[in-house]
């Protein structure tokens, strides 16, 4: 049991990696340093998902400010009733989809992926080898129907559960697995050619 | 080393996982440009009539009169009052003609805390922050004016509203 005198002597920033919540609380109550932490911690998944979802990197980093920006002034009025990365990755996705009907749709060509992927192995076959990989499977993700492309995204990358890509694209979970099903069953049959 | 999976589409999935350290350098650059837009969105805030030590808005013979913003004071309080065991969830301050009329303050604390002591050591705090911040306040009971309400909240819990 913690006293009074426990209390005051850790009235310092807390040490140890700190939880969603705690970032969020503070955030919440106009704290920039924990909601840079929030853009730092979820940003680079958010970006992943929205370059995935927009085809292009600067429209990617657009979507991407404008729900960081969507996220902070929203923050005052966020009950917490999905967990903080749901909501995020839900204003990355409906800015995503936003900017799809304003803009028209670019062609994904190889030469936009060549320089994104470096493979860690340092062997230039396997490098290239990667790159033509990743810039097949973009292909094949920009051909499917954009509700299985999200759901795909959110679970395979981005690691979500089934109830949470749900709470993200609005979605039940029935129609979420079966969204993935599909999604999987096509991209194996389209990405079969590099086995 | 970690063997590679056969299958392309997990290859390939790996790959845009992997995607994120290659990423790093814009990385780095866009988040700052996201805090740069952010610093630039301020929040509504309400000015607060600050007093002298002893008590008085007046604070020379002209009628000059000093004005902190409310939200300098949720800051000062947010900060005051968070510890590893315990956060301000919610403070909010209701503000008439300039004068700090009543504070609610709402803090989550971690499991197996005497909440007592806890509600105890915030309040102090709390008028100790605002008399630091706007000085004695005549018109703040701290009996009835200002509200402390304590919300158990297991720590690893990254959800709000859930132990409500």
């Amino acid at each position: 049991m913690s006293s009074s005198a426990d209390l005051l002597e850790d009235a310092s920033a807390p040490d140890g990696p700190v939880t969603d919540g705690t970032l969020l609380r503070a955030a919440r109550l106009g704290d920039q340093g924990a909601f840079r932490q929030i853009v730092d911690r979820h940003g680079p998944g958010m970006y992943r998902y929205a370059r995935t979802l927009v085809g292009h990197e600067q429209d990617a980093g657009d979507v991407l400010q404008e729900a960081f920006v969507s996220a902070w002034k929203n923050l005052p009025t966020f009950r917490g009733e999905s967990s903080l990365k749901t909501w995020l990755f839900r204003l990355v996705h409906r800015r995503a989809m936003d900017h799809h009907r304003t803009r028209r749709p670019v062609p994904v060509t190889e030469e936009v992926f060549a320089d994104v992927v470096a493979d860690v192995s340092g062997d230039p076959v396997r490098q290239a080898e990667s790159r033509e990989l990743l810039a097949d499977l973009r292909r094949c993700l920009g051909e499917l129907p954009e509700t299985q492309r999200a759901c795909w995204l959110l679970r395979e990358v981005e690691g979500m559960s089934y109830q949470d890509i749900g709470d993200t694209l609005g979605l039940p979970v029935g129609s979420v697995r079966g969204q993935l099903h599909r999604a999987r069953t096509t991209l194996a049959e389209r990405m079969s050619r590099w086995r | 080393m970690a063997l590679e999976p056969s299958d392309p589409l997990e290859r390939a999935a790996r790959a845009l996982r992997d995607e994120e350290r290659a990423q790093e350098p814009r990385w780095l650059e866009l988040s700052e440009s996201i805090m740069t837009r952010v610093r630039g969105i301020s929040w509504p805030a309400a000015r607060v009539l600050a007093t002298d030590p002893e008590g008085r808005t007046d604070r020379d013979v002209l009628g000059s009169r000093t004005y902190v913003s409310s939200r300098v004071v949720r800051d000062a309080l947010r900060r005051a009052l968070t510890t590893s065991q315990v956060e301000p969830k919610d403070i909010d301050l209701r503000v008439v003609d300039d004068h700090l009329q009543r504070l609610d303050l709402q803090l989550v604390a971690t499991y197996a805390q005497d909440l007592q002591e806890v509600g105890s050591w915030a309040r102090g705090e709390t008028l100790r922050v605002l008399d630091e911040q706007l000085g004695p306040l005549p018109d703040l009971d701290p009996d009835t004016d200002v509200s402390i309400t304590i919300t158990d909240l297991h720590d690893d819990d990254a959800r709000l509203g859930d132990t409500d």
